[in-house]
């Protein structure tokens, strides 16, 4: 899988694959799911109005996967950090090697900030999920 | 307009707490936290100019991310895997180099230096038992049942970006620790919905309390501490010193609120009627991105059968607010509702600021078991010890002034106007009510009992200002009253009743008891430990104000979510609110709502 996150800096960019987001809320990390395919998709999302989100360790994780309203628990993602240069994380990103059919995405967003009781950051719901079909 | 009654919804008040006064305001502590992963702070030599320093940097990989000011230091990103300890003995050894260090983070201490801050359980509670509560049951509590403010202060503490309505009895503006946070937008810091003299002074207590747990001064060596240390509170008189509104001082009062720029409003307040005028009011300030936080109201009864509003309107911009005891229990005297009621926050034995010093002068309108009130004529009013009917069983005697006198076992006569009354000094006190609770029964529209005073003494139904004129019955059941009578604090404050009869018709007349003036003399460092959803709803105000304080993009709903969804769960909260949880700052701020607008498109 290849990720090409939008409008980041550099240095997001290598960042982009270190970030986690994940404590009780969050789902576990993902088992990889074969995936690989010609195809790539453009997901955009209207950004988020938390300052933890758009600050030092939040952002976004985009889900996704070619069953419909699938748990994000075993789930493909990539994530979409919070970018210094931007001041903000980004509402963007392309993900390639996608294979042809109908993909869906849901994107979560997650912040550094812990809920009382919790360690490791906070996440979001999963938005609604929006789909593309590839060719 | 209709003119709906509205009362403030805290309990009577307990022991006066002795406020604390240490006299200088220490500076903010700060201390020195964790530094910044993956940065450092590079102070080159002089000489260097920004290309070179870009050079240096750039050649090992690592990123500037900004000049700090003019100081030749430069922020450094670290490439990836980097630890900044070898960077900083790395860059250290370069001659460009004057000195490194790591970028710290500095915080303020969470814990305020407030010296009753250890007594606001609702902020952090340790298992401490409050001093002075007349709410018994579970003070103490249980330690961690609290809103989880030190958590959220570690984040933030300052919420002067945001303007705070306390629309209640006013606010004592000039209060030792509320001062510095009342908002200066116009004089008297707010406005004057009853007297509309322009000036909110509390002229009861109940607003000066909701102020502070909402905004007392943090960490000023002063008194309590707000759930924002910092903030703009805005005073807004719309109920008067006995703590009563109307449809048309609260709407207007909320239209003003909004048109100043407040972003939150705290109603600790409540009817039960579904009142139009109120209902629109609170949709314009949704309009204008304005929260409502109110309080569920203290008749221990679900509000989804009766209703009390505004905690009632369906309008998505109002948090309605439940009382929660020491242990996180319900208050035995929270409204509630699976439907209606949003959240629970501290609301028993709560500490804050009060406007003054309130004295009750009871009267049990006899000396030595004869009537020392003038009856005019005599022997029209009397005065008698009768049983009642005791809450919950048995009875209990009670001092009471009659009419008949042989109330009530035989009914009045026709054609009276029977007087009673009595003067009394309440020179030099700044505001009074009096109080009392009696049984009535007479002709309805025709036979009334009314309630009158005078300043100047002497028979208050000649010349003086008549307070209601009542008719119908009690059914049984007492009735209760409290009226503002703040221009009566003169030597010669006369109260007085009256039986007035027309030809026909006779009924069981009236029984008056428990009398009282209350009596509030202005003073800038009382607290008082109270009761009532009313102090619930201002834990949530502030909560509001510190979340639109941290999130400056939040618009109102995102505030509204955050409080609903952050919350901790709390078991007797489940069927009993619409969220089962306990307002939780921490939980609020760290509350992320669900992305939205996902749209996914093929790229070529």
């Amino acid at each position: 899988m290849r990720v090409r996150p939008l409008a980041m800096s550099v240095l997001a960019l290598a960042l982009a694959t270190g970030c986690a987001a994940g404590d009780a809320d969050s789902p576990e990390p993902a088992r990889p799911v074969p995936l690989t395919g010609p195809n790539s998709a453009r997901v955009s999302w209207t950004a988020n109005r938390e300052a933890a989100v758009n600050g030092p360790g939040g952002g976004y994780r985009v889900y996704y996967s070619s069953t419909p309203n699938f748990d994000i628990g075993s789930a493909e993602f990539t994530d979409v950090p919070y970018d210094p240069g931007l001041g903000a994380a980004p509402t963007a990103v392309i993900v390639d090697d996608l294979p042809s059919g109908t993909i869906y995405f849901k994107v979560v967003a997650y912040s550094a900030l812990n809920r009382p009781g919790a360690s490791g950051g906070s996440a979001s719901e999963p938005s609604q999920q929006a789909q593309v079909m590839l060719p | 307009m209709a003119t709906l009654g509205f009362r403030m919804l805290g309990l009577a008040g307990a022991l006066l707490v002795v406020g604390g006064a240490q006299a200088s305001t220490p500076p903010l502590d700060l201390a020195r936290g964790l530094y910044v992963p993956g940065e450092i702070l590079v102070r080159f030599r002089p000489g260097t100019d920004s290309q070179m320093r870009a050079h240096v940097v750039g050649s090992r990989g690592d990123q500037v991310l900004r000049e700090v000011g003019r100081s030749g230091v430069v922020r450094v990103k670290l490439a990836p895997g980097q630890t900044v300890a070898a960077a900083l003995d790395a860059y250290q050894r370069d001659p460009d180099v004057a000195y490194v260090q790591p970028n710290y983070r500095y915080r303020a201490f969470a814990v305020p230096n407030d010296p009753q801050y250890g007594q606001l359980w609702g902020l952090r509670n340790t298992g401490q038992s409050i001093a002075g509560g007349s709410y018994a049951s579970n003070n103490p509590g249980v330690a961690g049942r609290d809103m989880g403010a030190e958590a959220a202060w570690d984040l933030e503490t300052d919420c002067s970006s945001v303007v705070v309505a306390v629309l209640d009895t006013g606010v004592n503006y000039d209060h030792e620790d509320l001062a510095p946070n009342m908002w200066n937008g116009l004089p008297n810091h707010g406005d004057d919905f009853i007297d509309g003299d322009g000036d909110p002074m509390d002229e009861h207590g109940h607003g000066t309390h909701v102020a502070g747990t909402i905004g007392a001064v943090g960490n000023n060596g002063i008194g309590t501490t707000g759930v924002c240390w910092r903030v703009q509170l805005m005073a807004v008189r719309v109920l008067d010193a006995a703590g009563s509104g109307t449809t048309a001082s609260i709407a207007a009062g909320i239209d003003f609120a909004v048109t100043e720029g407040a972003k939150v409003i705290n109603l600790s307040l409540g009817g039960p009627s579904s009142d139009a005028v109120l209902s629109s009011a609170i949709l314009r300030a949704r309009d204008e991105g304005v929260v409502v936080v109110a309080a569920a109201g203290n008749e221990g009864s679900n509000n989804n059968t009766s209703p009390r509003y505004p905690c009632n309107f369906a309008h998505d911009n109002i948090v309605c607010v439940a009382a929660l005891d020491q242990a996180y229990g319900l208050a035995s005297f929270s409204n509630y509702g699976s439907t209606t009621v949003d959240v629970g926050a501290p609301g028993t034995n709560i500490l804050s600021t009060w406007s003054g010093i309130v004295q009750t002068f009871v009267d049990d309108f006899n000396t030595g078991g004869v009537l020392d009130w003038t009856a005019a004529p005599v022997g029209g009013w009397a005065y008698a010890s009768k049983p009642l009917g005791a809450p919950g069983g048995g009875s209990v005697t009670m001092p009471m002034l009659l009419n008949p006198s042989m109330w009530p076992d035989v009914v009045y006569g026709n054609n009276r106007d029977d007087r009673v009354y009595k003067t009394f000094d309440l020179a030099g006190v700044d505001a009074a009510t009096v109080s009392f609770a009696f049984f009535a029964d007479t002709e309805p529209g025709a036979d009334f009992f009314r309630v009158a005073y005078s300043p100047a003494g002497g028979d208050p139904f000649a010349g003086g200002t008549l307070l209601e004129s009542i008719d119908g019955s009690t059914d049984n059941f007492s009735d209760f009253r409290e009226y503002d009578i703040a221009d009566c604090v003169t030597a010669t404050c006369t109260i007085g009743f009256q039986l007035l009869t027309d030809s026909a018709g006779q009924d069981l007349g009236v029984g008056i008891f428990e009398f009282g003036i209350n009596t509030l003399q202005l003073d800038t460092a009382r607290y008082e430990v109270v009761n009532g959803t009313s102090m619930a709803a201002p834990h949530v105000s502030g909560l509001a104000a510190l979340l639109f304080a941290y999130n400056p993009e939040y618009g109102y709903l995102d505030v509204v979510e955050s409080i609903k969804n952050g919350g901790t769960p709390v078991a007797v909260l489940t069927d009993r609110t619409t969220t089962g949880r306990a307002a939780n700052a921490m939980g609020s701020l760290a509350y992320i709502r669900p992305p939205t607008g996902v749209v996914a498109t093929p790229e070529p």
